[in-house]
């Protein structure tokens, strides 16, 4: 019963009234937590935007004297193997990082929504199939599966997130689906088929304003888990290859046993980062589910 | 004069929302007597299912608060008694049928461990003595095959069965107070019917006294004693039943009467209160009926009206029979 | 009962046959193929033409997929490229350490996440709550190889309490100890690992233990037994948590490939001898024989589990019968 009814007034407050934004803001800006990553969040993008254009070294020139220097005031986070500032590369590298969940997940939420709708909306046989292909994709292990695809058709960024987004749609399009089944049997839904309003604008101008919160929310916490897919993955040797620097394939020198012992900040500072803007994502992305839905709220 | 069981004196209980107090239950006093079935009667959100909950101090709180009065049952205050004390009376002596018979029994146990589980708690019965007892409730429940149900889990059953077996874990350690809220709300019409009719059976022969809370004048009149009027967490009537609906005077009561549809003097239209029960949050100010109220006057707004008594234990807040009346035009 | 199993067997079939055939199609379309001379210049033309043949890999693909299929079902999964030697017997070498690391890991996962997402929930907005929230979010958002490479600096390199890395002690240990020994050397080697995996696992059993407490505690057969006058433990334990654990059993389910990954991952982080690390040195060779070989053995075991745990959510909830 309390499921039904608080969906219904979600719905009912999205369309009666057109601040329901101004209501999931506010709701937003309560949580003091959420908040505070949001602002640090901020912060990391604007560090990973302006380092790199105002540092005085250059990514591509490096100096082999100037080879694992510790943090010190010329190189704020030291230099690596062959001598490049570890300060700016970190920056660049979260560019990469960022951009890949970025474009990943605005990939596969286009994908998603597609899909999911398709296969709420249709039903039968469209629904069969893709909820089959998806049941595949989410029984593998995401790691093996990504391994075999990159290692067969290449390390380069645009495989890298045609793998990424290959993998990772089933997860927002159950999640579509599942609302378009469950908005379906809304009563204002039933009223525009009644009406005979036709399925495309039934789906673009009735669902998705319902979908939009839920798909944010996804999105908030998806580029969190693909940055640290992509990052494991070149942990592993696997993603980006060097001299592209991202996140991930910053902390592989600690996979050797010299620079494990003795030069941690060769690696401390990509693992922190990867972890502080991972944060971030997920207690905003958690702030964000509890202002659009009130049932989770304080979940 | 029979004795009062409970007496309920300025009670308070608010709900602490974004820093804001609403006022749920807005100082209000009742009582039953030992025997007598009490009908509080109301719309939603009136606070009638708030109050009656706050005597097994059975709100979560947070976010309620009971911010003052007395909830006295045998004397003593159930707002002071201490956790453990309060468990005792809780099924025991206390009891409660609720409004959703099929979301308030634990979907994975069976609805006859669920009923002895209280047996066992407050009368010390073994299993299979609580068995017994169960199965012989089932029946004076008038569930058929009651040895196969007790076995069964709640799933399995009807709405109305599930009711039957919410009223026998109510009886089941025969309670001096039995406090019903909408118990007939989420059944269907012929299937509330029934239940009525079992609960008016019982109640001469489990001699109780029962808080009977509906927003259906129709059951209240089949069921109570006496009927209690809430409005927006304010007592604004109390009478016995027959007073109800031949006396009404708030103008709320009369108005909520008016409302019901009545098959013998049809005029082909129903009567409604025009407006709606204010959100708790914007309460109007005084009586918080009087934006509603066609006899309101300048005085409504401003200040919530003395108890009137009446003849026979009629109680009415309202201005129109205070000294003063509502105020000049 | 039986019927659903059945059924779900059934329906089970056909997704592991794309999972197949996904494969087969993505190697054909990827460029290059096992043995080119870019990885091993000194391979000649001839010598390539003459393996390609040994392995089956001249054929077309369809003839391949059937043919993998055939021999399959009798237990034959072809054999490495590069190892010469049978791919089941190397996933059998490799299987053991990741098994381990993955069912242990998922023990610790369980037994912490469980407990505190239980108490988090009870004592929901107080202290110990937040300060739990805090660590579930922490556990979630660390990368677990950065949460490796850190338990390896503090407990091996910096305090000396435990191995840096390895499955067990180099050679000349084992060849004298008793097999309880060598066990318990292999628990000292495995106390990082499976704590680096089986922490990030926690905070994540502990969210949803928490959530579905939540949903509940405050669901209206919990206000009846309060009611009812039972006390606050048993209304806890006895009544609350079994309900609140159904969906658990889902999410144990659902978990398992993100637990191989994880667990590739960690292999990778502290050497162990385990599938990840065999399937990055097979696909560096295109070892096609391996790939297939391990990605069908993984399917099928996250199927099957799967499969497991919608019988164990059956048998934990009597509202549910499938048949």
């Amino acid at each position: 019963m309390n499921d039904g009814m608080v969906k219904n007034n979600i719905i009912l407050k999205a369309n009666k009234n057109e601040n329901y934004f101004a209501v999931v803001r506010r709701q937003f800006m309560k949580n003091k937590l959420a908040v505070g990553a949001f602002c640090v969040l901020g912060f990391i993008i604007l560090l990973c935007i302006f380092v790199p254009i105002f540092s005085p070294y250059s990514m591509q020139i490096y100096f082999a004297e100037n080879r694992l220097i510790p943090p010190s005031p010329q190189h704020w986070l030291g230099t690596d193997v062959i001598g490049r500032d570890l300060f700016t590369r970190l920056f660049v590298g979260g560019r990469i990082s960022l951009g890949i969940g970025l474009l990943v997940t605005f990939i596969n939420t286009l994908v998603g929504f597609t899909l999911g709708s398709l296969s709420g909306f249709y039903g039968k046989w469209v629904d069969a199939i893709i909820m089959r292909l998806s049941e595949m994709i989410s029984s593998l292990p995401f790691m093996f599966t990504a391994i075999v695809i990159v290692a067969l058709f290449g390390n380069s960024i645009p495989t890298l997130i045609a793998t990424f987004a290959a993998l990772t749609w089933p997860g927002i399009t159950r999640i579509i689906r599942g609302q378009i089944l469950m908005l379906r049997e809304a009563e204002y839904m039933k009223a525009c088929e009644a009406l005979g309003i036709n399925h495309f604008k039934r789906i673009t101008r009735h669902l998705l304003p319902n979908l939009l919160p839920f798909i944010i929310v996804y999105a908030t916490l998806n580029i969190a888990s693909v940055i640290l897919m992509e990052a494991a993955l070149s942990f592993l040797g696997m993603g980006v290859s060097p001299p592209t620097p991202t996140w991930g394939n910053l902390i592989e020198p600690a996979r050797q046993m010299v620079n494990l012992m003795n030069r941690a900040w060769l690696f401390i500072p990509p693992g922190i980062m990867i972890f502080l803007t991972v944060m971030c994502f997920n207690i905003v992305g958690d702030g964000l589910r509890d202002a659009v839905d009130p049932k989770s709220r304080g979940r | 004069m029979a004795n009062k069981l409970l007496e309920i004196k300025n009670l308070k209980v608010y709900f602490m929302q974004d820093g804001m107090e609403l006022k749920a239950v807005d100082d209000i006093s009742y009582y039953v007597n030992e025997g007598e079935t009490l009908g509080i009667v109301g719309e939603s959100g009136c606070g009638k299912s708030v109050s009656s909950m706050a005597i097994l101090r059975l709100l979560d709180s947070p976010p309620a608060k009971y911010a003052g009065g007395e909830i006295l049952f045998e004397g003593k205050d159930m707002l002071k008694i201490s956790n453990d004390e309060m468990r005792k009376v809780r099924g025991n002596e206390i009891s409660v049928i609720f409004q959703e018979p099929m979301t308030s029994l634990n979907p994975i146990k069976t609805v006859g461990a669920q009923i002895a589980e209280a047996m066992i708690l407050h009368q010390g019965l073994s299993k299979k003595e609580a068995k017994t007892e169960v199965i012989s409730l089932l029946k004076l429940v008038r569930i058929p095959n009651a040895e196969r149900i007790v076995d069964e889990y709640p799933f399995t059953l009807s709405g109305g069965m599930c009711q039957r077996c919410m009223i026998a874990l109510a009886l089941a350690c025969k309670p001096k107070l039995l406090i019903a809220d909408e118990p007939t709300t989420a059944l269907d019409v012929t299937i509330q019917a029934q239940v009525l009719q079992l609960m008016n059976e019982l109640k001469s022969s489990i001699n109780a006294s029962i808080i009977f809370i509906t927003h259906d004048l129709g059951v209240i009149a089949e069921m109570a004693d006496r009927v209690l009027v809430m409005y927006a967490g304010k007592v604004v009537e109390v009478a016995n039943v027959v007073d109800i609906f031949e006396q009404a005077k708030h103008p709320y009561t009369i108005g909520l009467i008016r409302s019901r549809p009545d098959l013998e003097t049809d005029t082909g239209r129903l009567e409604v209160i025009s407006g709606n029960v204010p959100d708790l949050n914007s309460k109007p100010s005084g009586c918080p009926f009087h934006p509603r109220c066609e006899k309101a006057g300048p005085r409504c707004g401003k200040e919530f009206p003395p108890e009137k008594v009446f003849s026979e234990g009629q109680i009415v807040a309202c201005w129109l029979y205070s000294e003063g009346g509502v105020g000049n035009e | 009962m039986r019927g659903f199993i059945i059924r779900r067997i059934l329906q089970i079939i056909p997704v592991f046959f794309g999972i197949l055939l996904l494969l087969f199609i993505l190697m054909e379309l990827s460029p290059g193929q096992p043995l080119s001379d870019l990885q091993d210049p000194r391979i000649t033309a001839a010598h390539r033409e003459r393996m390609l043949a040994r392995f089956n890999l001249d054929l077309p693909v369809r003839q391949r997929f059937f043919n993998w299929i055939a021999d399959a079902v009798r237990g034959d999964f072809g054999e490495s490229i590069t190892h010469r030697r049978p791919v089941s017997e190397l996933i059998t070498t490799a299987l053991p350490a990741t098994l381990t690391l993955s069912i242990s890991a998922m023990l610790v996962s369980m037994l912490i996440g469980i407990p505190l997402g239980i108490l988090s929930a009870v004592y929901k907005g107080k202290g110990i709550d937040t300060v739990f929230t805090i660590f579930a979010f922490i556990g979630i958002s660390m990368p677990i190889f950065f949460f490796g490479v850190l338990l390896i600096l503090i407990f091996s390199v910096n305090l000396g309490l435990t191995p840096v890395m390895g499955y067990g002690s180099p050679p000349p240990f084992g060849r004298n100890e008793t097999l309880m020994q060598i066990w318990a050397d292999r628990a000292w080697h495995l106390i990082l690992p499976v704590s680096a995996l089986g922490l990030s696992g926690a905070a994540s059993y502990m969210r949803y233990t928490r959530a579905s407490m939540l949903e509940v505690i405050h669901s209206d057969y919990i206000r009846t037994a309060r009611a009812k006058g039972l006390k606050e433990s048993r209304i806890i334990f006895r009544h609350a948590m079994r309900n609140a654990l159904i969906p658990i059993i889902t999410i144990m389910g659902l978990q398992l490939p993100g637990l191989f990954s994880g667990s590739a991952i960690t292999e990778a982080v502290f050497g162990l001898p385990g599938l990840g690390g065999l399937l990055l040195q097979a696909v560096g060779g295109r070892n096609y024989p391996i790939i297939i070989g391990m990605m069908t053995i993984i399917a099928i075991v996250t199927l099957a589990s799967a499969l497991i745990a919608e019988i164990l959510y059956a048998v934990a909830d009597p509202r549910i019968k499938y048949d």
